[in-house]
């Protein structure tokens, strides 16, 4: 601690002349002020795609209601999640790059992952995939604990570093292969598999409480087709059902189709 | 044979190869629509040199000049072999992903820079050939023999190049054609030119060759794969590493070996522990994810988990399955699953021979030596050709995930043909059956449903056309991922049904149909919010009438595909996109047929560069006043006429003749080698019998107009009685077929006169039309590649054939009024 804070006082003592003293103050001034605006306009950005996207149902899409969700998404700050260069892009109704041939998702699509599982305050949550950690940064929010396992070493380090730089103490990320869970921290209340491959892993569906709900995206990066949900009943491990979801109203479409 | 000539040939040879490596090479880096598009609008390069033509023709003089024609035709030479390594070396270095192409703008851009790069080496090639054509109109019969001589090389070179090499080299190879070309040219400057600045710049071109091949050669450029193909990301799981790699003109092959690779596709979700997944190695064609080698030590209890896939249901249908015919075998999954149901005979049918050998020879220890064991037959073969010359008969012919979940998903196939999943097809493996065999096709699920749909219909349709009643035939499960239907001939008995009811229960898979199915049977496990599947597959046995209303009704094209419209993967309809954009807004990005959507994209822009580069020489020639005002608007119109319609026509059957030809030789590579260098070679051959008839003595006229019919009735008869008259010459050994295929070609060797006839006949009434007549039949030829695929989608083969029979006879008029052109 000491060490970290000795070459700081160095560097103010160091400033022996009144006026550059006081130059520094107005430029940390300006920075803490600048930052602040910066902000402040990204929380009415925030507030915007909160608002348009999430709970206004535009294009079709179901508009979501649950106030706690709703919140998370008010207060995670998803351009800290997002590369340098896409800041700017970060609370449109898009996918973005973060590398690695990885994603994050279109803000309605992580929002409705995330009000499918249901998430409640004492729920333990599990994340297969952890990405950018803008998903585990919105669970956090939301219940007790977060557990999170990125298969790629750079992304999980990067989110790892992120997720502790912005307060959530309740996240633990783990790098390495997600296929067998986390078997320590089961049974888990929910659980979100944002890198599914061509099947959902058996051991997944075993951490599963009974009454716990698992979600998974089927489709390309860029273009998640349906959710599919998974609730676990209370009638043993066979007592499990599988709820193919569309992201996207598709039913006006297929309304018009024979047989309806 | 004069140095021009051989610049011709190969210069046509190194444009043909160079089409060919790319497609290619996009396909590896990115996906083959892509790369489609790309070249599409790159050989506008064509169209455009028509413009540079016109440009020159200007100064005609100039040009009647040798000097001047040479140095023209060096320095495009020249530009040629220096941009053809370079564009593929530059493409490499842009940041293009199409997966992003709706999100960001930025894309766009680069997508112009792909194709800005590309068109530089087209243009150059295009403008030398179109010099030494225009420029010697005279003579142009005998100089389009050796433009389509080069070209018909050009093309079985660069398929032999790829079975040898990676795309990287063969690229290499292509651009040392290329490069002879030039030296050629330049040889010419040196002898006609005797000034020093002409040796000269001789020497700095030579040089520029040289020392670019010897950077290329030293570090030879590498493809670069898009961040969201399969491939890329399987290296960045950890401990990946990439085990084998191998090429070939059918796509290229890796396998990659890691830790976290498990490949069990709709695996239930109630797999027992014991019925874990065993070491597998990630199976990767063309950088795509395409199954995987599972490790095999000859001990069939180990693959517990195949019993809990969806595939593994018709051996739970059929308990004796002695006779086991797996269609796309690839790493093999699915002979497994035969073996461990006790097969004693399986025929496993691949297309790509490099599979085979891969995993005979590269991974015969880790797979148990699979494809070697004396019960496993394998063929190198497609599926639908070897059961349609097979005499024999099985108890089960499977054909499980043939695409890739990536592109089946985003609808990329949807433009090509498939004869795998026709209702010809369908019956054909319905008679290879035994009494109480099982055909089991499996398909990616998506929603809404369309391939299971299609498929359903598909079987519908060929059980009917056999007179057999489907309703107690068919079955179709499915679980979350995947969707399994199998078919029979006899009905499915009561115990057969049971078992199978027990079977799908016990891993939470659902009954989409089933003989007899009460209500509330389907629907329970992997719930849908609507149950499209019981109303469709209720729709599709009720009748014709009911059948034909579903088909009309619903959102996506699922009319079974046939033999003369063999788009199983089409399934976009126009009709759906206006209530898609109202309804969905941008949300309609996930459901897109790909495919479809990049075809009509690139007729689109194609349509409109190529007018654009139509009207421009004219506007161009005409601006030269009155030097030349004896050309009357009639006259345009005729040289429109005749060149658009050669254009369009030439492409037409060629496009056609293509796909009918695939399904007859029945391998992709023998098929696009055979099918592109015979036809052009047949054309080349045309053109110089009818450089011979003119010299001696016979109308040009006359000739191009019996030619002109002599097309248009071939490819009428074709359209009728091709495909018929080919499926029973099916059996015949592949060298006899490659020669029938020939023999169907032959006839069409009229189409290589009828361009360079008019080219004659417009050099003596009007040369300063040459550029513009080059500048048409080269932008139509690239509108119509795409246009007679959209034909084909939504009329079938036929009416392409029945299209460009119409094109030869607008040909045969035009040329009839040649009689009151004014003859200088």
């Amino acid at each position: 601690m000491s060490r970290l804070s000795e070459p700081r006082s160095i560097t103010l003592e160091s400033c022996s002349t009144l006026g550059l003293r006081f130059a520094l103050v107005l430029f940390t001034f300006v920075v803490v002020l600048f930052a602040q605006d910066h902000d402040e306009n990204f929380r009415k950005v925030r507030e915007d795609m909160v608002r348009t996207q999430l709970a206004g149902g535009s294009w079709g899409v179901e508009a979501l209601r649950d106030p706690r969700v709703l919140g998370a998404f008010r207060e995670v700050p998803r351009h800290r999640f997002v590369p340098d260069a896409l800041v700017r892009h970060a609370y449109e109704d898009r996918p973005l790059p973060i590398g690695y041939g990885q994603t994050i998702s279109q803000p309605y699509i992580v929002a409705k992952m995330t009000e499918l599982i249901e998430p409640k305050k004492d729920h333990r949550a599990l994340e297969i995939g952890t990405g950018s950690g803008y998903q585990a940064a919105i669970l956090s929010r939301l219940v007790t604990d977060v557990y999170t396992i990125e298969i790629i070493e750079p992304l999980g380090v990067a989110a790892r570093e992120r997720l502790a730089g912005l307060g959530h103490r309740n996240v633990e990320v783990r790098v390495g292969d997600g296929y067998y869970g986390w078997p320590e921290k089961a049974p888990f209340d929910c659980i979100v598999v944002t890198a599914a491959a061509d099947h959902i892993p058996p051991p997944l569906i075993e951490q599963l409480k009974p009454g716990g709900r698992l979600v998974v995206p089927i489709g390309n990066p860029f273009q998640t087709q349906r959710l599919m949900l998974v609730t676990k009943g209370n009638k043993g491990p066979r007592d499990i059902r599988v709820r193919d979801i569309m992201p996207v109203r598709f039913v006006p479409l297929l309304s018009g189709s024979s047989g309806q | 044979m004069r140095r021009r000539e051989v610049v011709l040939l190969l210069i046509s040879a190194a444009v043909l190869g160079d089409e060919v490596v790319l497609v290619r090479a996009f396909s590896i880096g990115l996906w083959h629509h892509f790369a489609y598009m790309v070249i599409s609008v790159a050989l506008l390069g064509f169209g455009a040199s028509g413009t540079l033509l016109a440009v020159l023709a200007r100064r005609k003089t100039s040009l009647d000049k040798q000097g001047r024609g040479a140095g023209w035709l060096a320095a495009a030479a020249v530009l040629f072999a220096l941009t053809l390594p370079l564009a593929f070396a530059l493409v490499q270095t842009i940041p293009f992903d199409p997966f992003l192409i709706v999100w960001d703008r930025r894309q766009l851009l680069y997508l112009g820079c792909y194709y800005l790069v590309m068109f530089v080496p087209f243009f150059a090639a295009a403008t030398a050939i179109g010099l030494v054509l225009i420029t010697k109109s005279e003579e142009s019969p005998r100089l389009y023999f050796y433009n389509l001589l080069g070209s018909a090389a050009g093309a079985a070179l660069a398929v032999g190049l790829l079975e040898i090499a990676p795309v990287e080299q063969a690229v290499l190879a292509v651009a040392g054609l290329a490069q002879g070309a030039a030296l050629f040219a330049l040889l010419d400057v040196v002898t006609v030119h005797t000034a020093r600045r002409a040796r000269l710049l001789a020497a700095v071109a030579i040089l520029a060759m040289f020392t670019l091949t010897l950077h290329f050669t030293t570090r030879p450029p590498v493809v670069r794969l898009s961040q969201y193909k399969g491939l890329t990301y399987a290296l960045n799981l950890p401990t990946a590493c990439l085990l084998a790699t191998r090429t070939s003109p059918i796509g290229r092959i890796d396998v990659v070996e890691s830790s976290a690779i498990r490949q069990a596709p709709g695996l239930s979700l109630v797999t027992p522990q014991d019925a874990a997944i065993p070491p597998q190695y990630g199976f990767f064609v063309d950088a795509e994810t395409a199954g995987a080698i599972t490790a095999f030590d000859g001990n069939t209890t180990a693959l517990g988990y195949l019993d809990w896939m969806s595939t593994a249901a018709p051996y739970f249908a059929r308990r004796d399955s002695r006779r086991v015919c797996v269609l796309g075998a690839g790493g093999g999954a699915n002979v497994l699953l035969a073996l461990r149901h006790g097969a004693q005979h399986v025929d496993a049918v691949e297309v790509d021979p490099n599979v085979v050998e891969i995993l005979r020879k590269d991974f015969h220890k880790f797979s148990g030596g699979l494809y070697e064991r004396a019960d496993v037959h394998v063929h190198v073969a497609e599926g639908r050709a070897f059961l349609e010359s097979a005499d024999g008969q099985w108890d089960i012919v499977d054909i499980s995930l043939v695409d890739s979940f990536a592109a089946a998903a985003v609808g990329l196939g949807a433009v090509n043909e498939s004869y795998l999943y026709t209702q010809e097809a369908l019956a054909t493996y319905l008679q290879h059956l035994r009494p109480e065999g099982v055909l089991s096709v499996t398909r990616w699920i998506r929603t809404p449903p369309r391939d299971e749909i299609k498929l359903f219909a598909t079987a519908v349709a060929a059980l009917d056309g056999m007179g057999l009643n489907p309703t107690d035939r068919l079955v179709l499960l499915r679980s979350w991922a995947t969707a399994t239907l199998l078919v029979k001939r006899e009905p499915f008995s009561a115990e057969e049904l049971n078992g199978l009811r027990r079977w799908s229960e016990e891993r939470l898979f659902d009954v989409a149909y089933f003989p007899g199915m009460g209500t509330g049977e389907g629907n329970r496990f992997n719930v849908l919010e609507r149950d499209s599947y019981a109303q469709a597959t209720n729709a599709l046995l009720a009748g014709a009438a009911r059948r034909e209303e579903f088909f009309r009704e619903y959102p996506f094209f699922v009319t079974p595909a046939t033999d003369d419209r063999p788009y199983f993967f089409h399934f976009f309809r126009w009709r759906a996109l206006p209530l898609m954009l109202s309804k969905a807004g941008v949300a309609w990005v996930p459901f897109v047929e790909w495919g479809y959507l990049i075809l009509v994209a690139t007729l689109l822009q194609s349509a409109v560069l190529g007018g654009l580069m139509i009207v421009l020489p004219l506007t161009l020639l005409r601006r030269k006043g009155s030097c030349h005002p004896h050309y009357s608007r009639g006259s345009r119109l005729l040289v429109l006429a005749y060149f658009l319609a050669l254009g369009v026509g030439f492409m037409f059957v060629e496009m056609a003749l293509i796909q009918r030809l695939v399904f007859f030789l029945a391998n992709p590579v023998y098929a696009v080698a055979v099918v592109l260098a015979g036809l052009l070679l047949v054309a080349g051959l045309g053109s110089g019998w009818a450089a011979r008839l003119v010299a001696h003595g016979h109308s040009v006229k006359r000739l191009a107009f019996v030619a002109a019919l002599a097309v248009a009735t071939i490819s009428a008869i074709y359209a009728l009685g091709l495909h018929p008259a080919l499926r029973t010459l099916l059996g015949l050994p592949l060298a006899a077929r490659v020669a029938v295929a020939f023999a169907v070609m032959l006839p069409l060797a009229a189409m290589g006169m009828l361009f360079p006839l008019g080219l004659r006949h417009l050099g003596r009434i009007h040369a300063e039309l040459l550029p513009w007549a080059w500048a048409i039949n080269g932008c139509a030829s690239v509108v119509a590649t795409s246009l007679a695929t959209l034909v084909a989608l939504g009329a079938g083969l036929a009416v392409v054939l029945f299209a460009a029979s119409a094109c030869y006879v607008v040909a045969a008029l035009a040329v009839r009024q040649w009689a009151s052109a004014p003859v200088p």
